[in-house]
This record gives C-alpha cells, sequence and structure tokens, in this order.
C-alpha cells in the first residue's frame, strides 16, 4: 500500500499496459503464435521423419540450428552484459535500458539452447548428457556453463522485479484477474520495501551482477570453442573466444537499440527512452564496431596470408563473388562501416539512423554466424566427392526455416507478453537511489 | 525394315526371358540344370604326422559358384586294387575332410606314390565326378639351435624307401614361417641338400608374444610329388613384446578429463552455487522480514 | 528310404544356397582361420596350435574349438581383443578402383547403396600433380577428436585401437562429425530400411543395426577379427591393395602375401594421411608409386553419377575437355 502511494502517478500512466491490449496488440500476438504453431509443426514433422527434412547432410552437417543458437546466445550475452555493467556503474540515465536489457537475455538465453534440442538426432536421450557426462567435451562445458548462466540470470532479474511485484500488488485499482493480483503477491514475497529488505536487495543483486559479466564471457567463450577445439578450416583458431564474444556484444547490443526503439514506438515510450540512450548505445556501437572489425581482419588476413592449403580453400570459398563473397563483404565490411559512417557524423546522428545501422549490425550478425558455419563444413580436408548436389552444397529446408522464424517470433511473444505482465520501464517507478552495501 | 529387325530381336529376347522365368518355377530338378559340379582335393600332412584328405565340392554356371552342401564324398587310396577310407558328407562349405589311419598300409606304385582318390555320386540330375591326387610321403625333421651365437633353424627330409630304407629328400625346397594371428610370416626360405637332404638358414629377431615364445613351421607346399608337408615347432625365440599400454602421453579421449579440468569446473560451481545460496537465504529473509511487518500491521 | 531323404535334403540345401546366398567365394571359405570349428572336423582328434586373441601360442583339440559367432556385447565390445594393436596399409600403387572393398563393406554391413564406410577418393592436389586412387577408412586415430569431443562417451576407443560408436548410447549431436577432420563419420538422417538384423543383436563391433539420429562408421570389423578373419574390406580387394595386422606383433597381411609391418614402411616410405593434423591415423598409405594398372582403369565400370563425384579433379576436368573439344 505504501509503496504504491509513492509511485501512484506513474502506475497510472503505465496500468493501461497491464490491464488491456489493444486490436492491433491482439493481432500482432495471433500473428506471432501463427508462426510459432507453423515452427511446432515444423519441429514435429522433423521428428517424425529424421533430419533428413532438414537441409543437412554428411559434410555440413551443423546448420541453421546452430547458426540461431549463436545469434540467440550472443544477443543474451549482450544483454546480459549491458543490465550488469549499468547496475555496477549505475548511471543516472540506466533505468530505462536495465529491465528491457534483462528480458532481452533470458528471453534469448531460454530460446538459443532449444536450438540445439532441434539439432540433437535422438532427443529421447537428452538424459545421456547428464548420466555419461564427459568433461572432456565442449558440449559438456557448455551444458554446465549456459545454465549456470540462465539459472544466474533469472535470479538476477527477479531481484529486480520483487519491488515491481510489491507495487502491482499494492496497487487497488490495477484491474486485472484476481489470478494475477495473487501471483504478484507470491512473487513480491513479502516486499515491503523497509531498509533491511532494500539491503538484501542491493547485496544480492551486486553479487549476481559481478558475477553475470565473467559467466557471460565464460558461456560464450565455451560456444565459440565448440567450433575452436576442431582442426576444421577456418574454426581452428586461437582467438576464436575473445572474437565471438566481441562480435557478440557488437550484434547484441543492435539488437537492443532495435528492441529499445521498437518499444519507443509502439509503446509510446518516447517521454522514457530518449535520444540520450540511443546515443550512449550508439557511442558503444562504435566502439565496438572497431573492435569487430579489428579483430575480423586479423582472423582472414592471417588466413589469407599465409596460404594455408585448407584456410585458401575456405577463403576463397568466402570470396567467391557468385557464392558467399557478397555476405562476407556484408558481415565483415559493411556491418562495421555503417555505423563508422552513420553515426561518426553528428549530424546524421538521429534515432532513426541509429536504429537503421542497428538492424544492418544484427542481420550482419546473423550472417556472421552463418559464415563461421556453413562454408567451413563445405571446405573439408579431405575433398568432398559426391553426386548428390544437396549433398555438396547446404540449402535450408523450409523446416529449418520455419524454426528459425519460429525463434525470432518467440522473442518478439515473449517481449510483448513480459510488457503485459511487469512494467517494463522502471524508471522512477520502483528504482530508488540504491542503498551502499558491501559485497 | 532395320527397326523390324529390331522389334524381332526384342520380342525374341522378352520371350526368352519368360522361358526362363518358367524354367525358374519347375521343380527341383531342373534348378541345376547347367551347373557343372567340381571337385577338388588336396594332401595335407601336418605337424603331428597326420596325413589329412580334403575335399571342395561346388557347383558351377556362369558367375555362379555355389558349394554342395552334405554331399556324400568317398575316399580311397591305390589304383588298381583300391582302399576304401572313408566315407563323410560336406559341410555348408561344400568341404570335407578325411583323416588316413597310419596304421593302414596303402598301396604304393614303383615310385613309392600312393594314388588317392575321391568320389561323388551325384544326384538324378548331376554328373559323377572323381578327384585324384598322388602324394609320395615324406617326413620333416625340424631342428632349432643356437650355433656359434647364430639361432639356426635346420631341416632334413627323408621318405621311407621299398624295402623300409630311410632316404634323403634331395634338393627340395620350403619355406620357413613364423604364426601370426591371421596368416604365417615367411621368414625363410631353406633348400634341402642334394647328399644329405638338410638344409638350414638364419633366424632373425621378430616380436614373439609375451613371454617370447613363437612358432616355427617348415612348410613344402602344394608340390607336385609331396602335396602340402608341414613342421612346426615352439621356441622362445621371439623378442619379447611389452603389452602395458599405459601411456604417459597427454590424453583427452580416455573416460577421465585431466584433473585440472575437473578442478576449474569444481572452482566455477562452488563459487555461483555460493553466492546462489546466499542470495537465496536473502530472499527468506526477505520474506521473513515482511511477514513481521505485515504481522505488526 | 533313409538315403532318398537324405539326398531330398542334400537337393533342398543347394536350391536353398543357389536362391538366397549367391556368390559365395569357395576360395575364402577353405582358407577360414583355424579358430572357426566345422562339424566336418567331428570325427578328427587332430590338436592343433592356435594363437589366442592375447598373444599366447596354446595347443588345443580342434574338435574343441567353437565358432567365434556370438554377438558381442555392447559392455564386451568396450574391451578390445586384449594386447592387439590393429593397423591398416594402403598400397596405393595397387588401387584401381575397383570398388569391391566398398561393396564388400556395404553387403556386410548392411548399409544404403549411398551409405559407404570405405570411400575411394580420387586425389589430385594441384594439376601438376598426379592423380591416384585414394581410399578411405575410418582412420582409428590414437589421437581421436571424435571420441574427445563426444559428449556422452558413445564413441570410444579401445585397448587394440579401434574406435566404435555405441548407436544405443549416441545423442546425436554430430559433433563427432564435424570434429572428424577425414570426413569418416556418417549419420543417419532417416530411419534406415536396410538392415534386416533385429535389434536386439545389436553390437558396437558390428554397428547394426543403424539406427536414425545416430552416426555410423568404418568399424575395421571386429567381428572378423574375433575370428581371425581379415576386415570385410581387406579381403575383398581382387588387388591385395589393403593389408591388415597387429602392429605388436609387426606384421600385416592383405591375404595372399604376408609381411613384416616396420619393412613394409620402411622399404616403401610409407606415411599417414594428414600426420601435421596431430591425429596419429592407424591407417597407413603407401605411396602411389609403381602403379600396376593407368589410373584410367578406375573409371571403367563406374555410372555416370559415379563418374561425377570427381568432376572438380582437374585431371578429369581435362579428360572432359579433350572430349568436348574432339
Amino acid at each position: 500500500m505504501k509503496i504504491a502511494q509513492k509511485n501512484l502517478d506513474n502506475l497510472k500512466k503505465f496500468a493501461p499496459f497491464l490491464e488491456s491490449t489493444t486490436t492491433m496488440g491482439w493481432i500482432w500476438i495471433a500473428f506471432l503464435v501463427l508462426i510459432i504453431f507453423s515452427g511446432f509443426a515444423a519441429i514435429t514433422y522433423q521428428i517424425s521423419e529424421g533430419q533428413i527434412v532438414t537441409g543437412m547432410r554428411d559434410y555440413v552437417s551443423w546448420s541453421l540450428y546452430k547458426v540461431n543458437f549463436i545469434f540467440f546466445m550472443g544477443v543474451g550475452l549482450a544483454g546480459a552484459l549491458t543490465s550488469s555493467v549499468l547496475h555496477l556503474v549505475n548511471p543516472s540515465w540506466k533505468k530505462p535500458l536495465v529491465r528491457i536489457s534483462e528480458l532481452m537475455a533470458i528471453f534469448s538465453l531460454i530460446i538459443g539452447p532449444v536450438y540445439i534440442l532441434c539439432d540433437v538426432g535422438r532427443l529421447d536421450r537428452l538424459a545421456n548428457v547428464f548420466i555419461y557426462a564427459r568433461l572432456a567435451s565442449p558440449i559438456t562445458w557448455d551444458v554446465i556453463a549456459i545454465l549456470m548462466e540462465l539459472i544466474v540470470c533469472i535470479v538476477f532479474l527477479y531481484l529486480g522485479l520483487i519491488h515491481n511485484f510489491a507495487i502491482l500488488r499494492d496497487y487497488d485499482q490495477l484491474k486485472v484477474s484476481k489470478f494475477r493480483k495473487r501471483l504478484y503477491r507470491f512473487m513480491a514475497i513479502n516486499y515491503e520495501n523497509t531498509p533491511e529488505q532494500k539491503k538484501h536487495i542491493t547485496w544480492s543483486q551486486n553479487v549476481l551482477a559481478v558475477m553475470v559479466i565473467p559467466m557471460g564471457i565464460i558461456v560464450y567463450s565455451v560456444i565459440a570453442w565448440l567450433f575452436g577445439m576442431t582442426k576444421q578450416a577456418g574454426w581452428d583458431s586461437t582467438i576464436f573466444g575473445p572474437y565471438f564474444v566481441i562480435a557478440a556484444s557488437f550484434g547484441g547490443i543492435a539488437a537492443l537499440i532495435i528492441v529499445l526503439a521498437s518499444f519507443r514506438k509502439f509503446f509510446r515510450f518516447e517521454e522514457y527512452i530518449t535520444f540520450k540512450h540511443f546515443n550512449i548505445l550508439a557511442n558503444t556501437l562504435l566502439i565496438l564496431a572497431f573492435f569487430y572489425g579489428y579483430l575480423s581482419f586479423s582472423e582472414y588476413f592471417s588466413k589469407w596470408y599465409g596460404f594455408g592449403t585448407f584456410n585458401t580453400e575456405l577463403i576463397n570459398r568466402l570470396f567467391d563473388f557468385s557464392g558467399y563473397g557478397p555476405w562476407f563483404v556484408y558481415a565483415n565490411f559493411i556491418a562495421m562501416l555503417a555505423p563508422m559512417l552513420i553515426l561518426a557524423v553528428p549530424k546524421w546522428r538521429t534515432i532513426t539512423s541509429i536504429t537503421l545501422s542497428a538492424i544492418i549490425v544484427v542481420t550482419a550478425f546473423w550472417v556472421k554466424c552463418y559464415l563461421i558455419i556453413i562454408p567451413t563444413l563445405e571446405s573439408q580436408h579431405l575433398p568432398i566427392q559426391d553426386s548428390r548436389l544437396e549433398w555438396i552444397h547446404y540449402t535450408p529446408s523450409l523446416v529449418e526455416i520455419a524454426l528459425t522464424m519460429a525463434g525470432f517470433a518467440t522473442f518478439c511473444l515473449f517481449l510483448t507478453l513480459a510488457a503485459k505482465f511487469v512494467t517494463v520501464l522502471p524508471s522512477s517507478i520502483d528504482i530508488e537511489e540504491p542503498v551502499d552495501t558491501k559485497l | 525394315m532395320k527397326s523390324n529387325r529390331i522389334s524381332t530381336i526384342i520380342v525374341l529376347l522378352i520371350s526368352m526371358l519368360f522361358v526362363q522365368a518358367f524354367s525358374y518355377a519347375q521343380e527341383d530338378e531342373a534348378e541345376y540344370d547347367g551347373y557343372i559340379t567340381k571337385l577338388s582335393l588336396s594332401y595335407i600332412k601336418n605337424t603331428n604326422n597326420v596325413k589329412t584328405l580334403r575335399c571342395v565340392i561346388t557347383a558351377k554356371k556362369g558367375e555362379i559358384n555355389l558349394p554342395l552342401e552334405n554331399a556324400e564324398l568317398k575316399f580311397y587310396a591305390g589304383n588298381e586294387q583300391s582302399l576304401l577310407l572313408g566315407v563323410q558328407k560336406t559341410n555348408n562349405e561344400g568341404f570335407a575332410s578325411l583323416d588316413i589311419n597310419n596304421e593302414l598300409k596303402l598301396p604304393q606304385d614303383d615310385s613309392g606314390a600312393v594314388l588317392y582318390r575321391v568320389e561323388y555320386k551325384g544326384l538324378e540330375n548331376s554328373k559323377d565326378v572323381t578327384a585324384e591326387v598322388s602324394v609320395v610321403d615324406i617326413n620333416l625333421e625340424l631342428s632349432l639351435e643356437e650355433i656359434d651365437s647364430v639361432k639356426t633353424i635346420t631341416v632334413k627330409g627323408t621318405r621311407i624307401g621299398k624295402n623300409g630304407e630311410i632316404l634323403p629328400v634331395k634338393g627340395q625346397d620350403l619355406t620357413i614361417y613364423v604364426k601370426r594371428l591371421y596368416t604365417n610370416l615367411k621368414i625363410g626360405e631353406i633348400n634341402l641338400s642334394e647328399d644329405e637332404g638338410i638344409g638350414s638358414t638364419e633366424f632373425k629377431s621378430i616380436p614373439g608374444d609375451s613371454v617370447g615364445n613363437i612358432l616355427i613351421i617348415a612348410k613344402i607346399e602344394d608340390n607336385e610329388l609331396y602335396a602340402t608337408v608341414e613342421k612346426s615347432k615352439e621356441i622362445k625365440w621371439g623378442s619379447i613384446v611389452s603389452y602395458d599400454r599405459t601411456s604417459k602421453k597427454r590424453e583427452l579421449w580416455t573416460n577421465e578429463a585431466p584433473i585440472w579440468m575437473a578442478i576449474t569446473l569444481a572452482i566455477f560451481l562452488l563459487g555461483v552455487w555460493y553466492h546462489l545460496v546466499r542470495v537465496f537465504i536473502k530472499m527468506r529473509k526477505i520474506k521473513k522480514l515482511g511477514e513481521q511487518i505485515e504481522g505488526v500491521a | 528310404m533313409e538315403e532318398k531323404d537324405e539326398n531330398k535334403g542334400s537337393r533342398r540345401n543347394f536350391l536353398k544356397l543357389g536362391l538366397g546366398v549367391g556368390v559365395t567365394s569357395i576360395l575364402a571359405a577353405t582358407s577360414a582361420s583355424l579358430l572357426t570349428s566345422n562339424k566336418a572336423f567331428a570325427g578328427n582328434s587332430e590338436k592343433i596350435k592356435v594363437l589366442t586373441q592375447d598373444g599366447k601360442l596354446v595347443e588345443v583339440n580342434k574338435a574343441d574349438l567353437v565358432p567365434a559367432d556370438q554377438i558381442v556385447s555392447r559392455e564386451d565390445s568396450h574391451k578390445g581383443l586384449p594386447n592387439r594393436k590393429f593397423a591398416m596399409v594402403i598400397d596405393l600403387g595397387k588401387c584401381k578402383n575397383a570398388r569391391k572393398c566398398i561393396e564388400a563393406c556395404q553387403e556386410g554391413h548392411q548399409l544404403p547403396k549411398e551409405q559407404e564406410w570405405m570411400r575411394v577418393f580420387l586425389m589430385q592436389d594441384t594439376e601438376k600433380t598426379a592423380p591416384y586412387w585414394f581410399p578411405r577408412p575410418c582412420f582409428h586415430c590414437d589421437n581421436p577428436l571424435c571420441v574427445s569431443v563426444c559428449p556422452v562417451g558413445a564413441t570410444y576407443k579401445r585397448s587394440d585401437g579401434i574406435v566404435l560408436v555405441d548407436n544405443e548410447r549416441c545423442i546425436g549431436c554430430k559433433f563427432c562429425m564435424t570434429a572428424c577432420p577425414f570426413s569418416a563419420r556418417q549419420f543417419h538422417w532417416k530411419e534406415p530400411t536396410t538392415y534386416t538384423v533385429p535389434e536386439e543383436k545389436y553390437s558396437p563391433e558390428t554397428n547394426m543395426p543403424g539406427r536414425e539420429g545416430t552416426v555410423g562408421k568404418c568399424v575395421f570389423c571386429p567381428d572378423k577379427l574375433r575370428k581371425g578373419e581379415l576386415p570385410r574390406c581387406a579381403s575383398a580387394c581382387p588387388m591385395g591393395v589393403i593389408y591388415f595386422g597387429d602392429i605388436i606383433e609387426d606384421t600385416v597381411t592383405n591375404g595372399d602375401e604376408t609381411i613384416r609391418f616396420s619393412e613394409l614402411i620402411k622399404n616403401r616410405a610409407g606415411y599417414r594421411q594428414f600426420e601435421e593434423l596431430g591425429t596419429e591415423p592407424s591407417v597407413y598409405y603407401l605411396p602411389p608409386v609403381d602403379r600396376q594398372f593407368p589410373l584410367e582403369r578406375g573409371l571403367d565400370g563406374l555410372d555416370e553419377q559415379q563418374i561425377k563425384k570427381y568432376d572438380n579433379v582437374p585431371y578429369i576436368k581435362n579428360l572432359k575437355e579433350t572430349k568436348d573439344g574432339i
């Protein structure tokens, strides 16, 4: 009761999002559900027929599923890093970004591993991963690290939301179902915003924020090592861990910009999410573009310069302008240059231009994931001598495309539903100046 | 005109196919029409002086070569007054063998050779077949000695003459083998001398078993006069091979991961869970504190 | 009366063999190892010396030997033949792409036509170097990356050096396939239909029957090795290209010819493919010198599909260009 009183003005503004959904909102949700449903149909079909319905074959045995996996895990990494850095640095403008980046992180971290499940040939034996776990396998590292990361991120998000649940619990005028009210009460764990309770929460948040940063880097490095530990041309690289982390931060920050822009536009948050936020993210994007460009260059430059047999075959494939060439240029040059050109000129810097360059970077990051996996598998050490075209060149099948789209739709749906359940912008509603605590 | 001829040929071919199909559907007898029955006979005298006759009987038609199973084979010795040695039935590989009783007095010809014969009385539609092999019985003596610290394999070939006298086998080539897992490995050749019928060769080092044992075999193979004769002996001449394969190399494929991985993982998990548990405790405290306040209120 | 029945029996067997088995090599049958016994021997009390699987010479009653036909259980298949270390030597100078090894392997492991555990590549590094036929089984590496990366231990290396896959544990993550630098592993993309072996007779040693969503590859035929026979590819090769044996006893054989492994490698400059990758293969190659056949012979009898495979090889490109030119 007391907490809600303080925030009454803001609550009135945000209540409609929680209470009802517009017609457009319903159409949007229905559209997403439809895409997700097609994804369900696709995975059912794949499970009944076997992976023959995908475009994967013996040479290219990892494909879109792994691409989407590293894409979403990358977005998750960027979201987790952003929210924990913001929490620790605690700048005055952080409020609109914190919860959205946390939500983005968690939803990506949930969707990413689902793609691994799509990729596994024998889902019925999944328990073997735990029963017969082999510590020397990078997949085991992955499973452990991702599970830990997910748990820590969920607890971190929840800690930030307790205050919000308490407010919603205490806000009598909120017109939502009884069940939801009870859910808010349960989730609020008797939080009354006493100094002592606040101290506990802040302590916990600080601890987890500090943990999330190294864990995020570990998780994504381990994912990079799924590839880096093999001897395949293009994967056998010592910088794969850091390269993946930088590339993911780059693509993930861009994803955050797009998510923010979408919320700003569709939820009419112009008042809260301002140019200032976009400007700061644009600066981050710019710095990361330099790092990304630098690492990309050193990765391919040394492969190109050395004339190694296997690397040369891969490089030729990537530079082939009747094949992967344009995509390689897009993922490595345009993605790096676009933010530099658009954002380096102060005049050109607007929310629209920043969002536009973010869209380029996000798509480029996805293409990058694709280019890391598929051309490498098409360049084996021994020549691929097969008469079946689909065995030599990978083309995604409808099943894989449907599941890819379903992943993005799920991501959007989760964000939409989250905005219906909690106030996604904690701006001055439930975040107050933190109490200083020692870790 | 031309197309006409071609169509005629096609019709012919098709009708032939039908005829073929029809004939396959007939009674048993017709089905092995055209098969040529083949019988082969070989003679082996092994290291224990057991003489064995081995037979393989097959039916051949074009590319197809089938073993005849359960065929009754009669083994004989001698030419004019042949002596029945025994009867055997073939197994599913068309194979049958018979050990010759060493106590039997076998009819010899002038050169001391014995003629062995095997007969197959065919079924209604397969022909009778007979195979023969003529063999002079010889003995090989194998001696393994170290002469002036040179490991030497010596073989002496003898045969029993018409009057029971022992004669040398002169000028015969034979091969020395070592028994290996799948086949015998040739390690040398010996030519029996023209006077005494003795020959020798040097033994060079070769891996044996875990105590160094190897089986050395002296063998005459598929010889016109003597057929196949072998003599073998076991001796500790092989180099002892070490089967201890516990390597000190770095290995990642074994079931046990390197210890540092386990330690790193343990530190990682302990660190994460220690803090998570502390956070959970804090959350419970928050709940309890809230309960107190609500109680007061 | 009795005799008649027997005759009938023999006739029926004849018939059965005629229709069911097809071509059976008699030579292979008679040279069958000492470890297999035949009922035809039952009357003989012959004593023979045999080499046990752990490398000891023992004398046994020939009649006492039992056929080693039983299915090796999943647990036992982990053990490997004691005190053995198997290796293969492939003489590239003799290979003429007769594809008999592939066919024997496919028949023996009931693989569909398009699935080749043993593969024959037409290798030509550059336009100026000589093309040659290159049979590639699984290399059964001593440092197998596929085994290192397997998260569940479904693929494993035994004491005798053989790397096997347990289809009943494999989760189908395909990591081993991307980790193998020799593209030796294959996936069952759909429920296989070629297997007649019942599921309860599954053994990793034969990897039959294959299952959807799991990985298969060349197994070095441990089922044959247990019986004292050579792997299917080695015994099927009409050119004697493939030598196989135990390198602890330093002997390899292609069935006809038995040679000391170390001397063969020394005299013929044997090498291992992609030594620089450090996986330490158990398969050695003898360089393609002193060819017994001209390379084109390998193209004889191939259908268009099979020739299409080699389209990217400079040699074949040239061949096609000159043909088109005429």
